[in-house]
């Protein structure tokens, strides 16, 4: 798609729109003022963009999420403010301000206070390296992925100070279990980037992303068990069903943000709801081929080259979040000991072996062949597949078995201990 | 371009991203009736008398939960700059990399027998 | 903006922090000064262009040893304590002496130490990985050999050994068994 064609405006538009408007910077500037200060204005104006899309987003999902969760279980949602309902979260918006902060006596005040403001932050920066269409990332580092990784490991601090400066015992209890949690699934989150990152050869998001021009990771064996272990780490990181037991109002009351009323609330449900939106951008640039249009057969080809890569990863982004919603909606919650058990002995060996059947795809496919030839047979591709995916079986039902007995062991009558 | 140019987005954000939230706080704060009470105030036990301090002890496992999380987390970062030169280094940097996965996987197999991994 | 603005901006910060984790009264506070500080000197790897050496010390220092560090003073406080800091009125002065003492002693060996002038070239994580596979492959293996060792040695100290419990389990596996086959036999 040539750069003057309609599809390839379409594309560029917010490109074209940032650039106009440092033109008229530069219209309106002297020009070594413009020189110093035009870093910092292109910086200004990507990160409001980021900042105005972030929170924006993150209402039309709440929205979406109580539909769609009502949906599945057969009934409305809401539909009272606003045409079915979609103004409902500019009422919860205002709501939140409105509400009085009621601090817990004994709660340290400052705490109390800062910790819902940083507790959004990190995750905000998310969204700084995810490419959200064809040279849209806002910064794109050399190390975009693990920057990613960084940002999300910083909320499990927060996490238990927020729980703790309330000194109210179901928050501190909460928090603790989120940060276990949190710690407890991340190595698998770790460890399967590590695979794309071989196979990609790079760690910056953009460059993932045209590393799959030829063919998405998720159409590899390896990155099929990567991305079912991705997701699943990612959604026990952001605390969603079926890995909340710390926030199961059932269980803990609400973890953590127990004792926050108002808009600190608010903060801590834009944090959760924007850190999962945020991993369902990642699945899908380093899985699902970001803003790349699927491969599709020739005739198709046209009707697909028209939708500009903004829209094909917009919509890969609401796919995954609406996968995150099915989960909500369809399972029921893991234990706490479960959870554990599943993150430290499944997923964390299973993602050791996406690493090694990662190396052996690599292998299997690049030896042989000239380099630079045409490519593998479809025989070898296919003796790799059963490769790849015999290694994870073994791995996967051996694990299971293990697990099977411990747990049934563990659930014979006895004694039941007790869980602070 | 100098050292710091690709990085003056992250700290504009960085400003705008934590002052942004606060500086909503603080407008919450006035907007927001503000009469608190003692029974409100009361730390949320259901309905049930505080009983105990929550700020005294608790158990070891969290501690060995993120004592196993930070030996691990090195273990996957020094598998960061391997991935990136993973084809060059070729079967021979695959073999020296099993072996550093595999004395990891043995400190795994230590804690699951030794049931440190286990929530109880 | 030069860099010498920027170093200035992020070593306060990481001094700042200092500061407050040693200074602030609340150990959540001080975790918090900690985690500033933490950031500061990542900032500054980011000024040598050790963009990879950044990330990593952002997501192993304040992601997982802040983590550790708090669970670890969680864990040692006494039933009904505040977790709060007390300060030995003793100790002020001498302590004053030694970090001033110390601060001189690293500012003449800084100022007059031989520094190369010119500019840090960045280090890119694929010449890190091709080191540490062909000239530092014995540290590397080594350095895995170590977290073992720290591993194993933590969880010793930490943790009872539940052996005992397992064969408790094997006993228990044993009688569960020969019931259900005791069960079947009188059927």
């Amino acid at each position: 798609m040539g750069i003057g064609t309609v599809a390839g405006r379409l594309d560029r538009v917010f490109i074209e729109g940032k650039q106009f408007l440092m033109d008229m910077l530069s219209a309106l500037l002297p020009g070594d003022w413009y020189a110093a200060l035009s870093p910092v204005v292109s910086a200004l104006v990507v990160s409001t963009a980021v900042l105005v899309f972030a929170p924006v987003s993150m209402m039309f999902l709440t929205w979406l999420e109580r539909k769609a969760v009502a949906r599945f279980q057969d009934r409305i949602g809401p539909n009272r403010a606003g045409p079915a309902g979609l103004l409902q979260p500019i009422a919860d918006g205002i709501k939140m301000f409105l509400k009085e902060d009621i601090v817990p006596r004994g709660a340290d005040g400052f705490l109390h206070f800062l910790v819902p403001a940083l507790v959004v932050a990190p995750v905000f920066t998310l969204y700084l390296v995810l490419p959200f269409g064809r040279d849209m990332t806002a910064m794109d580092l050399n190390v975009g992925l693990l920057f990613f990784l960084g940002a999300s490991a910083v909320q499990t601090p927060l996490v238990i100070a927020a729980g703790w400066s309330t000194r109210s015992k179901y928050p501190v209890l909460g928090s603790m279990r989120s940060a276990a949690q949190i710690l407890s699934y991340e190595i698998p989150l770790v460890l399967v980037l590590v695979a794309v990152v071989m196979s990609a050869g790079t760690m910056s998001t953009s460059a993932i992303v045209e590393a799959q021009e030829a063919r998405w990771f998720i159409a590899t064996p390896w990155g099929l068990a990567g991305f079912l272990v991705f997701v699943l780490a990612s959604t026990a990181e952001a605390n969603r069903t079926p890995f909340d037991m710390a926030e199961a109002e059932s269980e803990l009351v609400a973890g953590f943000h127990t004792e926050y009323a108002g808009l600190k609330f608010a903060m801590f449900q834009m944090a959760e709801f924007l850190s999962a939106f945020a991993a369902g951008g990642l699945a899908a640039t380093v899985f699902l081929g970001g803003w790349q249009a699927p491969p599709v057969p020739g005739f198709l080809a046209g009707a697909v080259s028209v939708v500009p890569s903004w829209a094909w990863f917009h919509l890969k982004l609401y796919a995954m979040f609406f996968v995150l919603i099915w989960f909500r909606g369809t399972f029921p919650r893991f234990r706490i000991d479960q959870l554990l058990a599943f993150a430290w002995k499944l997923l964390f060996p299973m993602s050791l072996l996406v690493i090694v059947a990662a190396a052996i795809w690599h292998f299997g496919l690049e030896s042989g062949g000239a380099p630079g030839g045409t490519g593998p047979g479809a025989a070898r591709e296919l003796a790799m597949w059963g490769a790849c995916l015999g290694l994870l079986a073994v791995g996967y039902l051996g694990l299971s078995a293990i697990l099977e007995r411990e747990f049934s062991r563990m659930n014979r009558p006895r004694e039941m201990a007790h869980a602070p | 371009m100098t050292v710091t140019e690709p990085y003056v987005i992250l700290a504009v954000f960085a400003v705008l991203a934590i002052g942004g939230p606060a500086a909503s706080l603080l407008v919450a704060r006035f907007l927001a009736p503000h009469h608190p009470g003692p029974v409100k105030q009361e730390p949320y036990e259901c309905g049930a008398v505080e009983a105990g301090d929550p700020w005294g002890q608790f158990r070891i496992q969290f501690y060995l939960y993120a004592l196993i999380f930070l030996v691990f987390d090195v273990e996957a970062l020094f598998l960061y700059p391997w991935a990136m030169v993973f084809r060059e280094a070729g079967f021979a940097g695959f073999v020296e990399v099993m072996f550093f996965i595999g004395l990891l996987v043995l400190a795994w197999a230590y804690a699951w027998r030794h049931r440190a991994l286990e929530w109880e | 903006m030069p860099p010498e603005v920027a170093f200035v901006a992020l070593a306060l910060t990481a001094l700042a922090g200092g500061v407050v984790a040693v200074v602030a009264r609340n150990v959540f506070r001080a975790a918090l000064g900690l985690m500033l500080s933490l950031f500061g000197v990542a900032g500054l790897f980011l000024l040598q262009r050790a963009e990879f050496l950044a990330v990593v010390q952002v997501l192993v220092y304040v992601g997982g040893v802040c983590v550790l560090i708090i669970f670890a003073v969680m864990l040692t406080e006494r039933e009904g304590a505040t977790m709060q800091v007390t300060v030995n009125r003793d100790l002020v002065l001498p302590g004053i002496l030694l970090g001033a003492s110390l601060a001189l002693g690293t500012a003449v060996a800084v100022i007059r130490a031989p520094f190369v002038g010119s500019p840090p070239s960045a280090v890119s994580a694929r010449e890190l990985g091709a080191s540490l596979l062909g000239r530092y492959l014995v540290p590397f293996e080594a350095v895995s050999l170590l977290l073992l060792v720290a591993a194993i040695g933590a969880l010793m100290i930490a943790r009872e050994d539940r052996r005992e419990d397992r064969r408790e389990d094997r006993r228990e596996d044993a009688r569960e068994a020969r019931r259900e086959a005791g069960g079947r036999a009188g059927e």
